[in-house]
């Protein structure tokens, strides 16, 4: 036998190959007279040895970031704008869901039964990508919800160590949405003025009613409720419903970052999920404390335990814990608040009881209020000069009003469409004579240019601000933009079945010149190849990121590029994670401080400027200045830099 | 290496997500291990494991179980790597790598070799030196992957150890 077949048949049974008997004897016999056939076997088993047992290197945690790529693929390929046009549909009163049959099958009106007959769900492990999906796939099916929970909070005052509220939620579909806070402590004297509030959405239109907030020591009758109601922009506000995660909690669940999956539970005897987040990511299940009153306050990195009823996935209790980050005692001393510790709840709000039927549709009525001026479609071209553009395949989604916003103010469209379909709802605003110099609509300067899918292009930007996703259509004959709390996927979807092509904004849209320098919006990679420093972008972005937009700054007198600026946002939601803003430009050394509370910190060997109230962090590396704005934490944004800082690449010779 | 339960696969084949994340979390750490050999670039690595796994679950549907699911697996994941590379040139050396810890100065001098030696295979050969070696796949299962003949795993394993086996005489030579 010669060494190159005997050295095969040693390396095929160091890989637990058998060779056939006589062939394995032969190799052998082989070897005990071959010194190199041995060297080779020792070599070769050193060579394993050595791979196999050297130290594993890190393996990153990337579960979540695919889990959440994966649900939005979903997510996008259920697009329910497929094939239908618009047809009647019955009335929502017929469409009691299953989720409030099952309500009604398994609860008793005014009180939580104990026990029911859903099933434990499977002890199996859920994502929180999932919990997304379910979410959002339920808020279609969705008509009707009345519910009233419980508020017990911790902490108000030492006068006032606790209080308990009460909060009656009631919704149904197309849009309505009515938020009442009933304040049952008793108070140490007269001088405290009850929380009691009352929020309604109706459509487009919103109410609001209930005592401002109102210092303690003022005498006694200094501070009476007071009554406040909202009328204007009523016609055609464009804020998200406020109480809408109440009933299903689609603003906190438009993605699963941030989110993490505790386990099945039960409460109140019904099946639950348990997800724990941050107050901040938590913070549309919070209305009330924007709509008046006194309440609270809240760190943003408290603690949220949440459950979710495992069929209808509505909110069936959740409780908020002081944050053991350190950084929360001196927040603690500013606000006068005790040591307050992780352990012991500060707020909880707990479900207690369903309506036995939907509610009636006078609940919803707006005080005081005259109806907006709802018309048919054809009825558009003599009213305002045109028939509003409508998607041709709106999937379920039904036109629920059509109404010309009163006043003559520029910016108000001309026509609002409302189409809905349970909870899921998309405005459609048009301005054809739209005279402005930006987008119509209210999408930003730093909105995503993205393309749909029959041609043309739109600008879009995430939900966040109490305001749903937005998409801005800018066309040779209209200007368009949209609203909705569909997912990014579906709201771009029904945009593509606009009959119109959308445009690139023009040039003087996307330029501001002011102080001798010129600031164009351009798509990302424009701003890249621009750019006065040769960079690339990290290939790794934090989980549900995007880069959306950038900037190029000119000189104005000589056109020189001076600076580029890339903005990175959340695909769905800002409640996710606010906008990352990198901004680039030659510099050798740091601007002079602008702010007296600001530290050196490292990074990696690199010393960097962070200023806390901006959540900034400047360093200078390689001639370039850097500077990334993002969250006022340290830690968070050490994370982020370390992933931005090797955007520099080597200058070509 | 396991194969996942008949059951979560069958789940996810329907499109349940918790079971796909069944899957994502068992295999997650193999898959990037070979993403990173292959690319040899961590951020490459993760690119390439992140879409490996979008794949999957696009056509877990199609998924017959006529190969391992791993072996079908690390196909996608190596299919994901070429097509990265072809967009994207990683660097060629890692820029990322971190020194790694040694138990004695002898064993870092023995891997820093062979780290060198296997720098000096083609891409076929290291490739299937290193399924096999690093991550323990039979020659049917790196067969399976490379969409190649058992013999042909069998032969470019030989060649692979021969001239690593070389490359380590020639360094000991040297010193």
């Amino acid at each position: 036998m010669n060494c190159d077949r005997a050295q095969f048949v040693l390396s095929d049974r160091l890989d637990g190959e058998r060779a056939a008997d006589r062939v394995g004897a032969t190799v052998d016999e082989h070897i005990t007279t071959c010194m190199r056939c041995r060297a080779f076997e020792a070599n070769a088993l050193r060579l394993r040895t050595s791979l196999r047992v050297r130290p594993a290197e890190p393996v990153p945690d990337l579960v979540g970031t695919i889990m959440a790529r994966v649900a939005s693929e979903s997510l996008g390929e259920r697009t329910p704008m497929l094939p239908t046009t618009m047809h009647p549909r019955p009335s929502t009163r017929r469409r009691l869901t299953p989720l409030i049959a099952a309500m009604l099958a398994g609860l008793m009106a005014g009180s939580v039964m104990v026990g029911g007959p859903w099933q434990r769900p499977s002890t199996r492990p859920i994502a929180a990508a999932t919990v997304v999906m379910d979410v959002q796939r339920a808020a279609p099916s969705l008509d009707a919800f009345a519910a009233t929970f419980a508020i017990t909070e911790h902490g108000l005052s030492p006068d006032v160590p606790e209080r308990r509220l009460r909060m009656d939620v009631a919704f149904l579909a197309p849009l309505r949405f009515r938020l009442d806070v009933h304040d049952e402590t008793t108070y140490p004297s007269a001088r405290w003025t009850p929380t009691n509030l009352t929020f309604i959405a109706a459509g487009s239109s919103t109410y609001r009613s209930g005592a401002t907030g109102c210092p303690a020591d003022l005498p006694a009758g200094g501070c009476p409720p007071t009554r406040t109601t909202i009328t204007k922009r009523s016609a055609y506000s464009l804020q998200a419903p406020a109480p809408a995660d109440l009933v299903l909690p689609l603003t906190t669940f438009s993605s699963a970052d941030g989110i993490q999956v505790v386990g099945a539970d039960r409460v109140a005897g019904r099946d639950a999920i348990r997800v724990r987040l941050t107050f901040a990511r938590a913070h549309a299940l919070f209305p009330f404390l924007e709509l008046g009153g006194t309440w609270r306050p809240f760190f943003s990195d408290d603690r949220v335990d949440l459950w979710l009823d495992a069929s209808g996935w509505f909110p069936l209790r959740y409780t908020v814990y002081p944050s053991t980050d350190p950084s929360r005692q001196p927040w603690e001393l500013r606000f006068g608040l005790p040591r307050e510790p992780s352990t012991r709840p500060i707020f909880d709000v707990r479900l207690t009881s369903v309506e036995r039927d939907a509610p009636d549709a006078a609940t919803f009525d707006v005080p005081g209020w005259t109806r907006a001026d709802t018309v048919p479609l054809e009825a558009f071209p003599r009213r305002v000069g045109f028939l509003p553009v409508t998607p041709t395949a709106p999937g379920d989604l039904m036109l629920s009003s059509a109404v010309v916003p009163p006043g003559t103010d520029p910016d108000t469209p001309r026509s609002v469409l409302l189409y809905t379909d349970g909870m899921a709802y998309v405005r459609i605003g048009e301005r054809p004579d739209w005279s402005g110099t930006t987008l119509f609509g209210p999408v930003g300067q730093a909105a995503q240019q993205v393309s749909l899918a029959t041609g043309g292009v739109a600008y879009y930007e995430p939900a966040g601000d109490g305001i749903g996703r937005r998409l801005a259509i800018h066309a040779s004959n209209t200007n368009v933009f949209l609203e909705s709390n569909l997912p990014r996927a579906q709201l771009l979807a029904l945009a593509s079945t606009l009959p119109i092509r959308g445009e690139t904004r023009p040039d003087a849209w996307r330029t501001l010149t002011g102080s001798g320098i010129s600031v164009e919006q351009v798509i990302p990679q424009d701003a890249l190849s621009r750019s006065p420093i040769p960079m690339e972008l990290p290939r790794a972005l934090p989980s549900g990121y995007v880069m959306a937009s950038a900037e190029v700054e000119s000189d104005v007198a000589d056109g020189d590029v001076v600076g580029v600026t890339f903005v990175f946002r959340q695909r769905e939601s800002d409640a996710a994670g606010g906008p990352i803003v990198l901004h680039v430009r030659a510099g050798q050394m740091l601007p002079p401080a602008s702010s007296a509370h600001q530290s050196l910190v490292d990074l990696g060997g690199t010393r960097v400027r962070w200023t806390p109230a901006r959540g900034q962090l400047e360093w200078i590396t390689d001639g370039a200045y850097i500077s990334l704005e993002g969250t006022s934490d340290l830690a968070s944004m050490l994370d982020l830099a370390s992933r931005f800082h090797p955007v520099v690449a080597e200058a070509v010779p | 290496m396991q194969e996942p339960d008949p059951r979560t696969l069958a789940r996810a084949r329907l499109g349940d997500l918790p079971a796909f994340e069944e899957l994502v979390r068992a295999y997650q750490a193999e898959v990037y291990r070979f993403a990173r050999h292959l690319t040899r670039d961590r951020t490459a690595a993760e690119d390439v494991t992140q879409e490996a796994f979008l794949r999957a679950f696009r056509f877990i549907g199609g998924y017959r179980g006529e190969t391992r699911f791993s072996s079908w697996l690390f196909r996608i994941a190596r299919n994901c790597a070429i097509d990265a590379s072809r967009k994207q040139h990683y660097p060629v050396v890692d820029q990322d790598a971190r020194p790694e810890r040694a138990s004695s100065v002898a064993d870092a001098v023995v891997r820093s070799e062979i780290d060198a030696a296997l720098g000096t295979l083609g891409a076929e050969h290291r490739e299937t030196f290193l399924l096999v070696e690093v991550l323990g796949l039979s020659h049917q299962e790196v067969a399976d992957i490379q969409n190649v003949r058992v013999g042909t795993v069998k032969s470019r394993m030989f060649r692979a150890r021969q001239a690593l086996c070389r490359a380590l005489e020639d360094e000991e030579a040297a010193r």
